[in-house]
């Protein structure tokens, strides 16, 4: 600060701060609570696990904040310095523990994407995570249902297969329509994604992400938890493949109205899929002409020991909050949103 | 120009879109968790004013639209076209009352406006904010009427009709709102 540079010298331009919001941060704080007896009456232990790894998810459409490490003393320019990872979510970390045997774990931290900004989304957020051993997606589904009724308002739970939710709202069945007809379909003239090609979408998934985004998930009841199972397998992530049916996955996420809240696996096990997954995602990186990046070793070699039959599910703690609070941008429940920070 | 990834998109930033200048009104990120990012974009055309709403693939790139806003002078019109001349080079332009798009209801002699350029094709026309102008014609208040919220209709010295509260008189001078057309309060 240099002294003498009172506010009434301030440039005439300069807008005062926005003010943080004691509200939210009570309301936080209280959330924090009532999530904290959620878990301790279901005997679910709560972990802290680093944030800074250097593992990190590959998934091709999450950017990454890293950065090096230098011992102390080393030159900057030190080639041996390592690259630390912001985490985008505490999942690798959490499976290590289970692989060596902790009980059921739950953890509320922060995560990092990169480039992510607008009214639902702050590159720093709050990651809710918690895993459950024994448990099937529905008993997850359940817990997640009874999680939101407790912290963000006692509202109906509907529950849809991803084929159903495609065919309730553009009566396509998701692996069956043909690509090509896209730009045809009546409710998508003059909505597809702006492009030199007629058809702006090369693959049946990038297709799938673009219409589940902005045509199907819209249509989901606002006044309604609505619980959305079963994605195909190529967007399976770190899902099992169903048992019933191989061409989808043991894959759910949550929506509140439109806004996706969160998603949950039954867990992949065999360490030979998650790498098979791992290099998939390289592949889909190198193809978007991204860097590759590592593969998370000590995660494989966790798996190798043995991953026990498990679901696991994150949620979007900001964005719950918003829900709770009835709150439409983001910005509403935090204190320092990503350009006041 | 340059190329503008959506990435950089925000407010009032002009890009080409079907070769047609563009403005962007609202640009929300849509992106799930799992899978690519979206903006969903609300763009105004620079040409017809006519709004659209479209969806971009994040990070793809576009043509930032050659729009260049100078202040010109209004000098005259033949009913058709409006002359306007930039006051420091007098370059005169010639706008056709389609584009003026209502802007000359408000415009007397020597009012300066803050015209849009498209390369070097005049696009638009948008008046000062707050015009002061003289009521040319309006009945006399109905005595005994003294409720508030009541209006009346005025024509003002540029030919535009008005609503103005009953108290106002012919030969009055009014702040107009050109944004809106609504009396703002008696000009000093």
């Amino acid at each position: 600060m240099t002294s003498g540079h009172g506010p009434a010298e301030r440039s005439p331009n300069s807008l005062p701060e926005p003010k943080p919001s004691l509200h939210a941060a009570q309301f936080r704080a209280q959330a924090l609570g009532r999530l904290r007896r959620f878990f301790s009456h279901r005997q679910v232990l709560e972990v802290e696990t680093p944030i800074l790894s250097q593992g990190i998810s590959l998934d091709c459409h999450i950017d990454v904040f890293q950065t090096p490490f230098h011992p102390l003393g080393t030159p900057r320019s030190d080639q041996k310095a390592s690259t630390y990872f912001m985490q985008t979510s505490p999942e690798p970390h959490m499976k290590r523990l289970l692989c060596h045997g902790f009980p059921d774990i739950y953890q509320l931290t922060k995560a990092f994407r990169n480039g992510e900004y607008g009214a639902h989304h702050n590159p720093e957020f709050s990651m809710l995570e918690w895993y459950r051993k024994g448990f099937s997606l529905a008993n997850m589904m359940d817990e997640t249902a009874d999680l939101f009724r407790e912290l963000a308002g006692d509202k109906p739970v509907s529950r849809m297969s991803y084929v159903e939710a495609f065919e309730k709202a553009l009566g396509l069945h998701p692996l069956e329509f043909d690509v090509n007809s896209l730009p045809h379909h009546p409710q998508l003239l003059g909505k597809l994604p702006v492009s030199d090609c007629t058809n702006p979408f090369t693959t049946r998934w990038d297709a799938l992400d673009f219409l589940m985004a902005h045509h199907v998930e819209p249509t989901f009841n606002a006044l309604e938890y609505t619980f959305i199972y079963g994605y195909p397998v190529e967007m399976a992530s770190q899902a099992e493949a169903l048992p019933e049916d191989a061409r989808f996955s043991a894959r759910f996420e949550v929506f509140s109205g439109g806004m996706e809240l969160g998603n949950g696996y039954l867990e992949l096990r065999d360490p030979s899929v998650y790498e098979s997954r791992f290099d998939l995602e390289n592949q889909r990186r190198h193809g978007a002409g991204k860097p590759e990046l590592p593969k998370d070793q000590r995660l494989l070699t966790a798996l190798n020991q043995g991953l026990p039959p498990c679901s696991g599910m994150a949620v979007g703690w900001d964005r719950l909050l918003m829900v709770a609070q009835g709150a439409s941008d983001i910005k509403s429940v935090l204190l320092f949103p990503w350009d006041q920070a | 120009m340059g190329m503008v990834s959506t990435n950089e998109f925000r407010k009032r930033l002009k890009i080409m879109l079907d070769n047609q200048p563009c403005m962007i009104v609202e640009n929300e990120f849509v992106k799930p968790g799992k899978g690519q990012a979206f903006n969903r974009v609300r763009l105004k055309n620079l040409i017809t004013g006519r709004q659209l709403e479209k969806t971009f693939k994040s990070g793809d790139s576009f043509e930032e639209a050659d729009i260049t806003n100078t202040t010109m002078q209004f000098l005259y019109t033949d009913g058709q076209i409006y002359t306007f001349m930039d006051t420091k080079s007098f370059e005169q332009v010639e706008i056709s009352k389609e584009q003026m798009d209502g802007a000359e209801k408000w415009l007397l002699e020597n009012t300066e406006c803050d015209i849009s350029f498209w390369g070097d094709k005049a696009i638009s026309v948008t008046p000062p904010v707050f015009m002061d102008l003289s009521i040319t014609y309006t009945e006399p208040a109905v005595k005994g009427d003294t409720s508030n919220n009541v209006t009346k209709a005025a024509t003002v010295e540029t030919g535009a009709e008005v609503q103005i509260p009953l108290f106002i008189g012919q030969g009055d001078r009014v702040k107009i709102d050109t944004r809106t057309g609504e009396y703002v309060e008696r000009a000093k």
